[in-house]
């Protein structure tokens, strides 16, 4: 048995549109995927950019779309991408039996349909204006519908995934937001690998652009504010970035082994050669100021790089790239210490968060998706405004497609939890 | 190569029956429930008014977050929880240990919504919950990979599994896997409550929270949480770490079948059994005690000994089964690590534990349910099984300090 795990199809669904094609136009494109925000009034949000998905209607989900009521978008975006990346894998309906096909989900943070709940506190308020529990058991509790609790579950993505495609093996979801993705890549290929599953499908959807998400992150002074015109596009690694930018996504990768892809004539988009993850959690919000998380994600997948490779090696990074300084400079040590580590491996610093946007718990996978689009010649992976590099050994990514054999692709969260990936594209 | 193996060499756990192993494993031994009357709120509305409630009163808060406010036992009772069942390990944690949690409702911290801060409008301000995990590994000067798990109430027995199929993979040397969850407030309980999950026999006191009893009603909210420090077993002998189990396989699948309500043949349960089995490259006639989700509501019970019996086939008969959700309530998220540490009783105290309130076995349930008192028994293997909602089943298997894997295994 070949325990390589590779992908071999890809759905993905942005503010560009549904599918790779929207995707790959997107990136080759100077436009960023995201913009003023008009599909509400956030006039008098500090926050005024996202990037936007239309919500899956009956047309797009013209099978599942009564099932999805009352589900959250990112349920539904998430199951329009998990159709779309089983179809591109040419995984016919039973090629492999359901309980040896896997599912893993980062859900994250989504959906915040707390408005559910203020039909009861209105009930429940008391005299001095604040809610009376009293009230609220009494009279207040009655007015929530009872499937509000289920609606908030974070596992409702996998049921739903799994419950329409049929999918019955080993299964996780988690939700720590942006290294979400990379703790079920990182599990999705142990389960193809050590054969508890014969295909995995793994993937992250977000419907970010809510106001209480946009509330919690803008609190934590991690989103940049005021004219839209003035933030985009993010601009990782210059001086005085204004902070990240939401957007809405939903991305599904198929996993399986490479013997099996080759025994069924399939031509893998790339294989997944090694993944890892640190937190030093040195503080709560931001990584590191040395970049030690990074240096240390980068070094054990540069050193699979190097053991694998032993000629010059030139290697595209599509790095977290948040547009938070302290977190770009925290990423730009990180990669600076460990490429001298590994003078053989030119890296190439790019990020697709510019033209894409945070995607928060979709974002891991959706740039990883993106990675491998850029490594097969589709799309660049590059930096609008080429950041100040003195002294440095990394290189600037090309800004016009070309194809690449490795790529690392790197995600921030909380803490400085860092998570990457290595791709290889033979 | 030989296989990397997985051992429990610490364990922390704070519910309703327990504030410690010590504690929790008297209890088992002792039939103790630890499900009474809500305290906490003024539970006179609601048509379910007792749980396995935590005191709050003697438990630490955790370290607060840097330049914001500090953990309330009302407002952050998840936190709190978790902070206190971890302290009893925090000793022992390896430097570089990742941590995998989970964290209950992930998405809207509801206790903050009720109690909202003086003056200002309600908010659901999660991030607190998101980054509580970081926190705690900041605080107690580790660094690692750190991860929730989200996995409805199957999640404690994911977050467990995945940390040993980590560890077993070469990608982790130490985890400290497990999980915390609290809906014990007006809105957790009504909610569920409306679900027709809950019994409503408040008159029964605790025995309303059956399971696998003809007269079942329903399962009971609690709350808590428990922490296993998982270790690769050479490095853990090496470092003369007392070895408590070895986890010796894991399983999972997917009913893909409804949303709510578990698929009534037990096809899936009974997938995650068989895949648990597969994965320690036992026979079920090797376990020696089955640690059941056993809610104590009809559809749940009736599925599970359905696929309990479909699994082990003749070995059902020798197969002693219980559920300790009487003892603590249903835990959710959280259910399965603290079944987990349930299931290290037969290790350390030489009891199986018993399933209390079994008054008349249902005559559908055909299996070696554990009535009466706590049994005496040394079993090799037990196993543990976690089911949640939308589908999600985990099964745990585990083995004695001293289990020996067969040769060339």
């Amino acid at each position: 048995m070949n325990q390589t795990a590779v992908i071999t199809g890809i759905g993905v669904v942005t503010p560009y549109g549904n599918g790779c094609d929207a995707l790959v136009r997107g990136l080759n494109s100077s436009r960023p995927a995201y913009g003023p925000i008009t599909a509400f009034d956030a006039s008098t949000w500090p926050v005024r950019t996202g990037g936007w998905v239309p919500d899956a209607g009956a047309d797009a989900l013209p099978r599942f779309h009564n099932k999805l009521r009352g589900m959250d978008k990112y349920v539904r975006l998430g199951v329009l991408a998990a159709q779309s990346a089983i179809r591109d894998s040419g995984l016919e309906p039973g090629a492999v039996p359901p309980h040896r096909f896997g599912a893993f989900v980062s859900s994250g943070t989504n959906g915040h349909n707390a408005e559910g709940l203020f039909a009861a506190f209105d009930q429940a308020r008391g005299a001095d204006n604040q809610l009376d529990l009293g009230k609220l058991s009494a009279d207040g509790l009655d007015r929530i519908h009872p499937w509000w609790l289920l609606g908030t579950i974070s596992n409702n993505l996998i049921f739903f995934v799994t419950h329409f495609l049929r999918l019955e093996g080993a299964n996780s979801n988690v939700c720590n937001s942006a290294a979400g993705g990379a703790a079920m890549l990182s599990r999705a290929v142990e389960a193809v690998n050590s054969g508890e599953v014969d295909a995995a499908l793994v993937g992250g959807a977000d419907a970010t652009l809510n106001w209480q998400l946009i509330s919690d992150l803008s609190r934590l002074g991690l989103l940049a504010h005021g004219d839209p015109r003035d933030v985009a596009p993010l601009r990782p690694f210059t001086a005085g970035a204004p902070g990240t930018v939401l957007s809405e996504a939903a991305v599904f990768l198929v996993l399986e082994r490479a013997s099996d892809a080759a025994s069924r004539g399939r031509s893998p988009l790339a294989a997944i050669h090694r993944t890892a993850s640190h937190g030093s959690f040195r503080d709560p919000i931001h990584p590191a100021p040395d970049g030690h998380e990074t240096t240390l994600v980068m070094d054990r997948l540069l050193s699979a790089v190097a053991a694998a490779d032993d000629g010059p090696v030139s290697l595209l990074v599509n790095a977290a790239g948040t547009g938070l300084e302290r977190w770009d400079a925290s990423e730009l040590a990180g990669l600076e210490a460990a490429a001298r580590a590994h003078p053989g491996i030119t890296c190439l610093l790019g990020s697709s968060k510019p033209m894409l946007g945070h995607a928060f718990s979709a974002s891991f996978l959706l740039e990883t998706a993106a990675t491998v689009l850029a490594m097969r010649g589709a799309c660049p992976i590059a930096l609008p405004v080429q950041p100040e590099l003195p002294g440095t050994i990394l290189a600037a990514a090309p800004p016009s497609p070309g194809r690449h054999s490795w790529a690392v692709n790197l995600e921030h969260c909380f803490g400085g939890n860092t998570a990457g990936v290595l791709l290889h594209v033979a | 190569m030989p296989e990397r193996r997985v051992v429990i060499t610490a364990a922390g756990i704070v519910c309703a029956a327990g504030h410690n192993t010590d504690e929790f494993f008297d209890a088992l031994i002792a039939g103790k429930t630890g499900i009474g009357p809500f305290r906490r709120f003024d539970a006179g509305g609601l048509t379910v008014r007792q749980g396995g409630e935590v005191p709050l009163g003697c438990l630490a808060s955790p370290p607060p977050l840097p330049g914001r406010r500090t953990w309330d036992p009302i407002v952050d009772t998840k936190a709190v929880l978790a902070w206190n069942a971890l302290l009893q390990i925090i000793g022992d944690i390896p430097e570089n240990a990742g941590f995998c949690t989970t964290m209950g409702l992930e998405r809207i911290d509801m206790d903050a919504i009720i109690h909202p801060d003086p003056g200002k409008r309600p908010v659901c301000p999660e991030y607190p919950l998101t980054l509580f995990p970081g926190a705690v590994w900041r605080s107690i000067g580790r660094a690692g990979p750190v991860s929730i798990q989200a996995s409805a109430c199957a999640a404690g027995s994911i977050s467990i599994g995945t940390a040993f199929r980590d560890i077993r993979s070469g990608r982790a040397d130490a985890v400290v896997a497990g999980g915390t969850d609290s809906l014990l407030f007006p809105y957790g309980v009504h909610a569920f409550a409306s679900l027709s999950a809950l019994s409503e026999r408040n008159d029964l006191g605790a025995r309303a929270l059956a399971p696998f009893d003809r007269d079942r009603s329903g399962t009971l909210l609690g709350e808590g949480a428990a922490f296993l420090l998982l270790e690769e077993r050479d490095s853990a002998l090496e470092r003369s770490r007392p070895v408590l189990a070895e986890i010796l396989g894991f399983g999972a699948s997917m009913d893909a079948h409804h949303w709510v309500i578990p698929d009534p043949t037990g096809a899936g349960a009974a997938a995650a059994m068989r895949a648990a089995l597969a994965d320690a490259r036992l026979e079920p006639a090797a376990i020696g005690y089955l640690n059941a989700h056993g809610t104590g509501t009809r559809h749940n019970d009736a599925m599970e000994a359905r696929a309990i019996l479909d699994v082990f086939g003749e070995s059902t008969a020798g197969l002693p089964v219980s559920s300790t959700k009487p003892f603590t309530g249903h835990l959710l998220t959280a259910a399965g690590a603290v079944e987990a540490v349930a299931s290290l009783l037969p290790f350390i105290r030489g009891f199986l534990p018993p399933n209390l309130h079994l008054s008349t076995p249902d005559p559908e349930v055909k299996l070696d349910i554990i009535g009466g008192g706590a049994r005496a028994a040394r079993p090799r293997a037990v196993m543990s099984n976690s089911y949640g909602l939308g589908g999600q089943n985990a099964v745990l298997i585990l083995g004695a300090p001293d289990h020996t894997r067969k040769a060339g295994t």
